[in-house]
This record gives C-alpha cells, structure tokens and sequence, in this order.
C-alpha cells in the first residue's frame, strides 16, 4: 500500500532555524563590519571572489582530492544501474559516477547543482554492501544532490570563513606593531581622531569575528547534521525501504556498533563485567554538538520511525 | 563509587512479547514455533536437574486445569555445552507465562545472574527468526539466521521497527548477540 511519507515538520523547523540564528549573527558581524573598518570589507571581497571560484570548481577540487576517477557504464554496469534507476525514480538528471580507490566504505555527492553532479563511491563500498545497501546510500547522496546541499552548506559557510580569516589576520598584524598601524588612514587619517581609535576599532573587529565564527561553528555543524537528516529522510522516500539504509549505516560506521556475530554465549563472560554499556552519543551529548553527521544510534532510530510509518 | 554491582535481572518484560505478537503477526507475517527456551549459565551442580523436575511438576498441574494446553519441559544442551531448558507447547501466553516461573523462582532464590537469555522462535515462510530476550537488561533484540554464521541484519532491523511501540528494544546494537545453532 502506498503511502507518501508527510513532511517532517519539526526537522524543517529546526533547519529553518539553524539558517535564520546563522543570518542574524552574519547580519550583525557585516554591521560592525561596516561600522568600523572598511578595509576589512576589501577582505570580505576577495574571500568572496575565492568561495565563489571554488563553488564552481568544488566537484573538480573533491574529487581530486580523494583520487576518484570518473567511470563508464561499461566500466561500472551495475552502479550505472542503480544511479540510472534513482534518477528515473527522482528526475533528476543522470550525474557523473567516480570511483574511489579505498577499501574504507563511503559515498559522496558533490556539485555546485544537479546538472553537474558527481556521485562517487569507494571501492570499499562496493564491496562491502548489498545491492539494496548500496542503493540506499545512493538515494542519500542523490537527495543531497536534490537538496542543493553544497550550495546551502557553502552559502552558510561564507561568513564563518570571512570571520576565521579576519580573526588570524588581526592577530597577525597584531603581532608586528601594533594596532596603530593598521587599516587605510594611518596615523591620525580617516577622520575619527588618530591610531588609538583604530586600534580598538581593530581589537572589535577581532573580538566580534571570534564570536561570530565560535557561534557559527555549532550553527552550521547543526545545520550540517540536520541535512544528514534530510538526506536519510530522502532515502527513504526514494527506496521505500529505510531499513536497507539502517543495515548499510550500520555496516559501514565501523565495527564498534556494528550488529555482531560473536556468540552470545562466548561473549557472557564479558557481559557479566559490563556495569553500564559503552559510552556512546546520546541525546544532546556535548560531542554530538560539534560533530556534522548525528550519531549513528540518533540516524538508525530516525529510521526505525520512517520504516513503522511506511508499514503502517 | 568503587562498589561493582552487576545489573538487576528484569524478568517482568518478558510479558511485552504477547503484545508484540499481535503487531509481528501482522505485519512481519511471524507465527509463534510452539516452544521457547532458556539458556543458563553455570548454574551450580544438580540445580537444573532440579529446576527441570520443579518445572515439569509445575506444568503438570497446569495441565490439569486445562489440558487442552499442554506444555512440556525437556532439557538440551548444545553444542558450546550450555544448558537448555525447552518447554514446547501451543499456547504462546502459557508459555511465556511458564518463562516468567522459571526465571522468578530462581531470581528469588538469588540465582538471577544464571539467567543468560530466553529465546522466542518464529517461523516466517519458509525460514526461522528468533527473538532473543536478554536478562540482564531486560531487553528483546532480533536475531534472523542467513546461512552459516550470516544474519540478515536488514530484517533485524526491519522487525525492530516494527514492534518499537510494543517491545523494549535493546538500543545498543553492538549488543545484539546471535546464538548461533540456537536448539530451540
């Protein structure tokens, strides 16, 4: 029986969040900005000119950088298969398939839109999963691809970058002579009374970007979560069968949460000593706060939920 | 604060599996394999000679006051030499009911911690599927046997999510020990 999947409210509305806290912190940051020092903005400029090069060459940049090589549907029939059937599914324009030589399993999708997508897969992956495994990681990457992912994800990321840059320049420039020396009027110019008002107008500056770029820290690691999220949920629709991601997370995060296959009787031992289970991420545990995928346990639940609606 | 306390045996939930099985039943196509089992470890010399024969006087009586439902207790061990008590029989609410007997009256007597796991066999088509109930924490996880030492972790899950509402589900995953050759 066929049933659409309904929104997921409170996850757009925590995305939603995310986006606005990071605007009005990015809004404040340009305020002070403008206020201040406007050679600082010259800096802004040239990052600016800097993201929106490598937002166009970002497929190129990654894909280098893992050593993916592109591969053909002669090459790779049974990926080309499946990335073929997601797209029809989807309508999504077929992307270009890489492959990566790693035997560590992983996928990525990476593209400044979907006409110019790439979705690469390591070796590794292939190996490891099963058909429906794989094509449910697939569903994942193509519903960041759908998503517009990199796009928001650099767009949110712009002025965290500007506010990093501004926070080692001015302690760079600090250390050689002096705040005094800084900006485009030197001593006694641009009209506000001399060196000591530049001075602190540059430790402001300073100050401000440090909060701006530890605010933003958590805001986009947040955001960047909440679109793994979405991504999963994506999967879901796409494949109808949430439990084929679960089992392929699963696989792939490594062994240590893992399902096992050691004897329950020959692990009893052990057992008996265990007081309390491993540690691992629970809800709103500080490390989970700074990482950019949710926890393993935190996404298998969220799938647990998407399979009891789809069976419902 | 220094003091090793192993976990309290929770034989109470085992109770939640006559829920589940309305929900597995229907939407996981499971029927009940007429028996369950219970797995001990080390209990100490001549006391499961014991438990079985308290056992089998206990479902006798049973028996007696409703004989359409008979259940009865046999015991295995297998093949890594852990001792098994088996009791078969239709009625899967008198069966866990008899679960429940065995494991309280040795958590009275202080024998909790000999309690490994019950074991509640399924048949679904064509191919068996466990739940496992682990004592020490009171959890059921899934267990779906795919070959030799192989388990169809998708179906694992799947079921987990079927039955998350009715079962207390064990949340770690790396818990999710097999029995491999289970004799149940």
């Amino acid at each position: 029986m066929h049933r659409k999947l309904g929104a997921d409210a409170g996850l757009t509305v925590r995305m939603f969040l995310a986006l606005f806290l990071l605007a009005v912190v990015y809004l404040a940051f340009i305020g002070v900005l403008l206020l201040l020092h406007t050679a600082v903005a010259l800096i802004v400029v040239v990052v600016a000119v800097l993201l929106i090069a490598q937002y166009f060459f970002s497929d190129k940049i990654v894909l280098s950088s893992v050593h993916a090589h592109l591969v053909t549907a002669q090459q790779q029939p049974e990926l080309f298969d499946i990335v073929g059937r997601l797209c029809q599914i989807t309508g999504m324009p077929m992307p270009q398939v890489a492959v990566i030589p790693s035997p560590v399993p992983n996928a990525l999708a990476t593209g400044r839109n979907p006409k110019h997508a790439v979705m690469a897969v390591t070796t590794g992956i292939l190996d490891q999963l099963d058909p429906k495994e794989l094509e449910a990681v697939l569903a994942h990457e193509l519903s960041h691809v759908i998503h517009k992912d990199v796009k928001v994800m650099a767009m949110a990321s712009f002025f965290a970058t500007v506010a990093a840059l501004i926070v080692q320049s001015g302690m760079w420039f600090g250390m050689f002579g002096g705040f005094g020396m800084m900006g485009g009027g030197g001593y006694g110019g641009r009209g506000r009374g001399g060196g000591r008002n530049e001075g602190e107008g540059m430790i402001v500056i300073i100050l401000v970007a440090a909060v701006v770029w530890a605010i933003s820290f958590v805001l986009i690691r947040a955001l960047s979560r909440y679109r793994e999220y979405a991504a999963d949920r994506g999967s879901a629709i796409i494949t109808r069968e949430p439990a084929q991601l679960a089992s392929a997370l699963q696989k792939i995060s490594g062994t240590m949460t893992r399902i096992p296959s050691r004897d329950l009787r020959q692990v009893q031992a052990a057992n008996a000593l265990m007081i309390f289970p491993a540690v691992h991420m629970g809800k709103g545990s500080l490390a989970e706060m700074f990482s950019t995928h949710p926890s393993l346990e935190h996404r298998l639940a969220k799938l647990r939920e998407l399979e009891a609606q789809l069976s419902s | 604060m220094g003091r090793t306390r192993l976990p309290k045996p929770n034989e109470d939930n085992v109770f939640a599996m006559s829920t589940a099985l309305i929900t597995l039943e229907a939407s996981a196509s499971l029927k009940p394999a007429g028996r369950v089992g219970v797995v001990f470890k080390a209990l100490p010399a001549g006391r499961f000679d014991q438990l079985m024969k308290d056992t089998v006087d206990m479902l006798q009586v049973q028996d007696q006051t409703a004989p359409d439902d008979v259940l009865q207790a046999r015991e295995v061990k297998d093949d890594l030499g852990f001792a098994w008590m088996v009791v078969d029989g239709n009625d899967f609410e008198a069966l866990i009911a008899a679960l429940h007997g065995v494991a309280q009256g040795l958590i009275d007597e202080g024998l909790g911690d000999c309690l490994l796991a019950s074991v509640f066999p399924f048949t679904q088509d064509q191919r068996k599927i466990y739940w496992i109930y682990g004592y020490k924490q009171g959890t059921f996880y899934p267990f779906v046997p795919n070959g030799e030492r192989q388990r169809d972790n998708a179906e694992e899950m799947r079921l987990a999510a079927i039955v998350k509402d009715d079962l207390p589900i064990e949340p770690i995953l790396s818990s999710w020990f097999p029995l491999w050759g289970v004799p149940v």
